[in-house]
């Protein structure tokens, strides 16, 4: 036998085929789809899996196929030494950049069936965190695979230290409340910045996420680098005759005035009255009476920076760096956009490159430099119109830290939730 | 029932790019195509011109736009990690074809929605769906999906494995997508690793976050092989790394400084030859976070509301006892329309701790929630270092 290139002491000892297969089917039961039932239906190496559910350790090492040409988009694992599967098996995936709106024909979708299945293991993972979809593929067919996907008008991309796939919220293609054109928003970004998508050539990964209003139901503050919300100033704009339809209806007028977190509705002798300068676009009285109560008219886009996870600091939530740019046309905010694109493109991305350290996101460069620097040196711009606390204003705080605790800690929380659940039955 | 004859959508097709497309000779990326050419002509129509939506099953959203127009979609609850094999996608695309506009929405949450233009057709839909054994649901007020990072199915990095927590707990709160309704939209992610993967953890109702609870240790044996120490040390937040030396002063590994690690995970991040102790591995749940402005409390950070949970593949017992009961417990006290945060804002965190019957964990959690501390002023790096050394884990060997 050959020797293992690891130190064995360290890593588990593989265990036999009955507890992988054991720990596979207890996932096979219940309600719930089960990922291994779908697993088992293509080629992708199960027992592997069941190995690392045994053994309580990734089966999986890092790896690097052979790809010309494709510098961002495949990524390679190899099974782990400790394993001890002979020959290593190999797993190669291709991210597939999707269209802004993530609304796939059947037709394409067709098309990605049959290239996976000529050239890959008929196993998708439909949209990760990044907004693509990821398909695996043979080590020897990952350009053959690219090529074909580029055929059918999509493409192959966003990993590694480059400009990932930026997402959008469906935005108007399916919501009422979308404030600008969120899809427009990314298509323009991906096709100016596709340099940036195409060579790693950052200290970490960049980000743009495109959210609609401030509702946010893509998360966009907690997960982007450079964060899009469709904003208004002052108060929601009140569609008379509607809104006397709305409460004849029954709509529930004294709960729609407790709702507001700052009192700033009001309604008195058959009247509604909005102070637009208390309203923090919480958007609670236009999602209890749309259309009667819709954005206010004075539109535009919030653009936050840095709110990441995967990060020096940990998680964190994006810090306001523009509040409002008003927007003329909401469906064609191009030049808004642009404009913003400029300062990112000439002035924020480029002083991260240079001062950042490796691995550290653009969030992180704001807490070590502290934001008032931040908005002076890195953005260029007038901290007075940026650095003040407003109510609502989206707030910033350095987020869940990492910690130890000791095992006798451990012992002790344990056996003390243990005693609370028994009374739970 | 209408009976005027359903004319389907054809309008959209498959671009094609001609002439040579081999990466090495077009290494930069092609633009994509524009979002429209992919829109079947109601939904292009219709862009930006929304009125109204309604619930009308769990399972069916319809839109309804200025024009009249009404769009139903329904929505098939993906299996973990948002996995599907050819086979499942085909019968998904023949059900989209049949029944809808032959239109399929990936969402981010790893949920599959087919859009249809007929009510009749969405309820078809749901029921074909059901019988073909998919699990529908999660519109509104419902448990919307549980979303797990990848974990031992490819990832490197994973401390403890994602798809299998999000099976047992999606096994345990199965009803909540479809029978029984939530006070508000519930997300739940599980992710392997404090990378988070898995979501916004910072920004969830529930998520479940798998740490290592422990300093790992590095492979000396195979370290110089697959990776450079200064990358390694130069990865961690809080200067725990130093480089090991061989007689010639050659860095060939590197040691972990146990009182100051704050195991992260990032040195895991940067080489695989780092390893840790499955036993002592655990994982953590936090509670609370939104990145929506609404309610009275708007962005809520989550909190750690478990501090540590033994790792026990496959089934997970304790953990989807604990998630289960801070479900059921918001479920039965919070107003109609709060969500989680919201919830825990207005009744306190001592309020919550006494509801759910949770020890409560602010007396095990010992940290400040200041950055790292590379980033603090150097007098109170010192002050950290040498608190973290005084009470350090002894070693138990």
């Amino acid at each position: 036998m050959t020797e293992l290139p690891i130190d064995e002491s360290l890593w588990p000892s593989p265990p036999s085929d009955e507890e992988a297969e054991a720990a596979l089917k207890a996932l096979e039961e219940g309600p719930w789809p089960s990922h291994v039932s779908e697993l088992r239906r293509t080629k992708y190496p199960i027992r592997l899996y069941g190995m690392g559910l045994a053994a309580r350790a990734t089966p999986w090492a890092s790896s690097v196929a052979n790809a010309p040409g494709i510098f961002a988009g495949v990524l390679s694992r190899v099974s782990h030494p400790w394993t001890r599967v002979n020959p290593p098996v190999f797993e190669d995936h291709e991210r597939i950049i999707i269209p802004s709106a993530q609304v796939i024909s059947t037709l394409i979708l067709r098309e990605l069936i049959r290239v996976s299945r000529q050239h890959g293991w008929g196993l998708f993972q439909f949209i990760g965190g990044t907004g693509d979809i990821v398909m695996n593929v043979d080590r020897d067919r990952i350009v053959e695979a690219a090529k074909e996907v580029r055929r059918v008008g999509l493409e192959v991309g966003g990993s590694g230290d480059v400009m990932r796939n930026s997402v959008a919220c469906p935005g108007p293609l399916l919501c009422e409340y979308a404030i600008y054109d969120t899809l427009r928003g990314r298509d323009m970004t991906y096709e100016c910045f596709v340099d940036w998508a195409s060579y790693p050539q950052f200290p970490y990964k960049i980000k743009f996420k495109f959210s609609g209003c401030p509702l946010d139901c893509l998360k966009a503050q907690a997960r982007a680098d450079y964060v899009f919300v469709g904003t208004w100033r002052g108060a929601p704009s009140i569609d008379e005759e509607r809104f006397g339809k709305w409460v004849e209806e029954g709509g529930d007028v004294e709960g729609l005035v407790r709702a507001c977190p700052t009192g700033a509705i009001e309604w008195r002798g058959g009247e509604l009255r909005i102070d637009g300068d208390k309203c923090v676009q919480c958007m609670e009285c236009v999602k209890r009476a749309y259309p009667a109560i819709s954005p206010g008219r004075e539109r535009g886009i919030r653009v936050l920076v840095g709110g990441t996870i995967k990060s020096r600091n940990g998680p964190k939530l994006a810090k306001v760096l523009i509040p409002f740019i008003p927007i003329k046309d909401p469906m064609h905010p191009d030049d808004e956009i642009m404009k913003v694109f400029e300062l990112l493109k000439d002035r924020v991305v480029p002083k991260w490159d240079e001062v950042g350290w490796r691995r550290e996101r653009i969030g992180d460069v704001a807490i070590r430099l502290g934001w008032r620097r931040f908005v002076t040196e890195v953005a260029g711009l007038d901290p007075r119109e940026v650095v003040r606390e407003k109510p609502g204003e989206p707030y910033y705080m350095n987020g869940i830290p990492f910690f130890i605790m000791g095992e006798d800690e451990k012992k002790a929380y344990l056996e003390e939730l243990r005693g609370s659940m028994k009374e739970w039955g | 029932m209408s009976s005027e004859p359903h004319v389907r959508d054809r309008q959209y097709s498959v671009v094609v790019r001609t002439g040579d497309v081999t990466p090495i000779n077009h290494p930069e990326k092609l633009p994509p195509i524009p979002y429209s050419n992919y829109l079947p002509s109601i939904l292009k129509s219709n862009m930006g011109k929304w009125v109204d939506h309604r619930m009308i099953t769990p399972a069916i959203m319809e839109h309804v736009a200025e024009s009249g127009d009404r769009v139903f979609t329904i929505k098939v609850i993906g299996p973990p990690n948002a996995r599907y094999s050819a086979d499942t996608l085909e019968k998904l695309c023949d059900l989209a074809d049949t029944y809808g506009i032959g239109l399929v929405r990936p969402t981010p949450q790893g949920n599959l929605e087919i859009i249809t233009d007929r009510e009749e057709n969405a309820h078809k839909l749901e029921e074909e769906l059901r019988r073909a054994g998919f699990l529908v649901g999660g519109w509104g007020n419902h448990l919307w999906n549980i979303q797990p990072c990848t974990a031992y199915l490819t990832c490197t990095t994973a401390v403890v494995d994602a798809p299998s927590m999000a099976k047992a707990i999606g096994d345990a709160l199965y009803e909540y997508v479809y029978e029984k309704e939530t006070p508000a939209h519930l997300s739940i992610k599980v992710s392997g690793c404090p990378n988070a993967c898995g979501g916004a953890i910072n920004a969830s109702d529930v998520a479940v976050v798998g740490y290592p609870a422990q300093a790992p240790v590095a492979d000396d044996k195979w370290f110089s092989q697959v990776s450079s120490p200064s990358d390694v040390i130069a990865a961690c937040p809080v200067g725990a790394i130093v480089a090991k030396k061989d007689a010639s002063g050659k860095a060939y590994s590197v040691s972990v400084r146990q009182e100051l690690c704050v195991a992260c995970g990032r040195c895991r991040d940067t080489t695989d030859a780092m390893a840790y102790d499955p036993g002592r591995a655990g994982v953590m749940v936090l509670v609370g976070g939104k990145a929506s402005n609404s309610g009275r409390a708007g962005q809520l950070m989550s909190k750690i509301v478990v501090p540590y949970l033994p790792n026990e593949p496959p089934r997970w017992p304790t953990l989807v006892k604990v998630v289960k009961r801070i479900v059921d417990t918001w479920v039965g006290n919070a107003e109609r329309g709060e969500r989680m945060g919201d919830w825990v804002a207005r009744i306190g965190w001592d309020r919550f701790y006494e509801l759910t019957g949770l020890p409560d964990a602010r007396r095990f959690l010992k940290f400040t929630d200041k950055p790292g501390p590379l980033y603090q002023p150097l007098y109170k790096r010192r002050a950290t270092e040498a608190t973290a050394y005084l009470f350090r884990e002894k070693p138990t060997r």
